[in-house]
């Protein structure tokens, strides 16, 4: 009987220790560090990208009611190429395919903007990377889309 | 594409060989707690610790607040930190209005060029004659000639822009873009050039397909600033082109007859772009530009010579402005448009003026940086 009772202490302790963070298990990384990890370790022909501020975030993407805990976006240094990152944390993981969702309507518009303008940055739209880790969502548009998963990936590790 | 969510690693432990005591035999006999009471504790533990971090952060904030007092600094009010750059919540990023947005002035980028802030050079073309001039809507304006490049005035404040239409191609979509505005509507799309103004429907940021000037029909503009041209310099003869756009000027003056409408140069493009692709050479573009210009008289709207205040000693964009394509230019760089925009109005007295300049002053590295010109684009 005290066993049981202790047990039940120790679980009552650990929903108290669990229900303190949003999400067991998963690591709380700065988007900022995302970003940076993402910059430092792909190419960018244009130069460092140009992070952008929240104006231009609603201008670009369409988030609509999707509860997001945070968001950074950058751009291409000059309007030449369609590179671009978009990392974003969510409230909710439930949100995750309304995120993605999102960020593909955001590559489909570039696209758009791109194919008749620059068909030459296309290639990098069509291979945009939208990659996801828990909460975390990510839009790559860069050279090395088949690198960009795993970069992003390594900043959990 | 989804990346597999990492799994916690789960250990092997080895199950320790069962030992049964009977507590009741070894320990001495204790009066039976409650469960509230370790309940209890772990809350009155995190209520002394919560209470020691808020003791340690007001001290904090005091002896910051202290020390920024003795030094001078005022502590600003939290309504005055910006953070523009840092995580948008929900509620701050609405859905964007089909084909073009609201944009503010921002403060000027970090991190960007020091290009040139204002104008120091002389406006395009100083052969025009002034004498005074009333808007096609009747509105008062300073001495300013239509077929001449309007001269710099007072620099009025960004509010100059919150009744103002932007129309043009991917470097005025670089205005919504990169958030160089909030206060001005802007219909822009890649690739626009004198032509697909006119008679085509164009490819819209939010994936719909629109006539900008059906779009601006439906707008109620004070002012109409438009740039075209860089697009269709290089495949559009000069009479067909000032022909399609002094129609698309028609259109907008028919359309906006109160609004006092600004025709932009064509920007130069980079020395490395011009001599890559002779059909963009800054010779070309000038000649065009002092078409623009002349077209400007007959339809008598303004022409602004955005181009000397872009253009390097060597009467080209800087390569630095833009390595990638030698034509499309960084948000420091339309900091320095849009500060040419504000010091070249033509009402200037019924605006707000900016009183230093301070706000809209480019800041950064000099990756940017610029040699303001004195050559005008019409000559």
């Amino acid at each position: 009987m005290k066993i049981l009772r202790r047990g039940l202490l120790l679980l009552m302790v650990l929903l108290v220790v669990c229900g303190c963070s949003r999400d067991a298990g998963e690591k709380d990384i700065p988007l900022s560090d995302i970003s940076a990890k993402l910059m430092s370790d792909l190419t960018w022909v244009d130069g460092p990208l140009y992070q952008i501020n929240e104006t231009a975030i609603s201008n670009n993407y369409s988030f609509g009611e999707l509860g997001l805990e945070g968001c950074e976006a950058y751009l291409a240094a000059t309007g030449a190429t369609a590179e671009e990152i978009m990392v974003l944390k969510l409230t909710d993981k439930k949100d995750l395919s309304d995120a993605e969702a999102a960020l593909q309507k955001r590559v489909e518009s570039q696209k758009k903007q791109f194919e008749n303008y620059v068909p030459a940055e296309v290639y990098k739209l069509e291979n945009a990377v939208i990659a996801n880790h828990g909460r975390y969502v990510a839009l790559i548009v860069c050279d090395e889309f088949d690198k960009a998963g795993e970069v992003f990936e390594s900043c959990f590790q | 594409m989804s990346s597999p969510q990492r799994r916690k690693g789960s250990r092997s432990q080895k199950n320790p060989p069962v030992r049964r005591h009977n507590y009741a035999d070894i320990r001495p006999k204790k009066k039976k707690t409650s469960l509230a009471v370790p309940i209890l504790i772990l809350f009155v533990l995190a209520l002394v610790i919560s209470l020691i971090a808020a003791a340690a952060w007001q001290k904090l904030q005091d002896s910051a607040s202290s020390s920024n007092t003795s030094s001078g600094i005022p502590t600003p009010p939290p309504s005055a930190v910006r953070t523009g750059d840092g995580p948008a919540s929900p509620s701050s990023i609405p859905s964007m209005k089909a084909g073009y947005s609201q944009s503010s002035p921002e403060s000027a980028p970090d991190g960007e060029g020091d290009a040139q802030s204002g104008e120091s050079s002389q406006s395009g073309d100083s052969s025009g004659e002034s004498s005074s001039q009333s808007t096609p809507g009747g509105n008062a304006v300073s001495t300013v000639t239509f077929g001449a490049a309007v001269p710099p005035s007072a620099k009025v404040s960004e509010s100059y822009f919150d009744d103002a239409l932007f129309i043009g191609d991917s470097i005025t979509t670089g205005i919504t873009g990169y958030g160089i505005l909030n206060n001005a509507t802007v219909l822009a799309s890649k690739g626009v050039n004198p032509s697909s103004l006119l008679n085509n429907k164009v490819e819209l940021p939010d994936g719909s397909k629109e006539n900008l000037l059906d779009l601006a029909k439906e707008e109620n503009p004070k002012k109409i600033y438009i740039h075209i041209g860089a697009n269709g310099v290089a495949f559009i003869g000069k009479e067909t082109f000032i022909s399609l756009y002094a129609q698309s000027i028609q259109r907008l003056k028919e359309d906006h007859p109160d609004a006092i409408i600004y025709v932009q140069s064509i920007f130069p493009v980079t020395k490395a772009k011009a001599d890559a692709e002779p059909l963009y050479s800054n010779d070309k573009i000038d000649a065009y530009n002092l078409a623009i210009m002349e077209m400007t008289k007959e339809q008598e709207v303004y022409y602004l010579n955005v181009a000397e205040v872009l253009k390097g000693p060597d009467g080209a964009l800087p390569n630095e402005v833009s390595p990638a394509d030698g034509m499309h230019f960084g948000p420091a760089t339309y900091r320095v448009w849009m500060d040419y925009l504000l010091s070249h109005v033509v009402d200037a007295e019924d605006y707000p003026q900016e009183s230093s300049g301070v706000e809209s002053t480019p800041s950064g590295s000099s990756s940017e940086s610029q040699e303001p010109s004195s050559s005008s684009a019409s000559g």
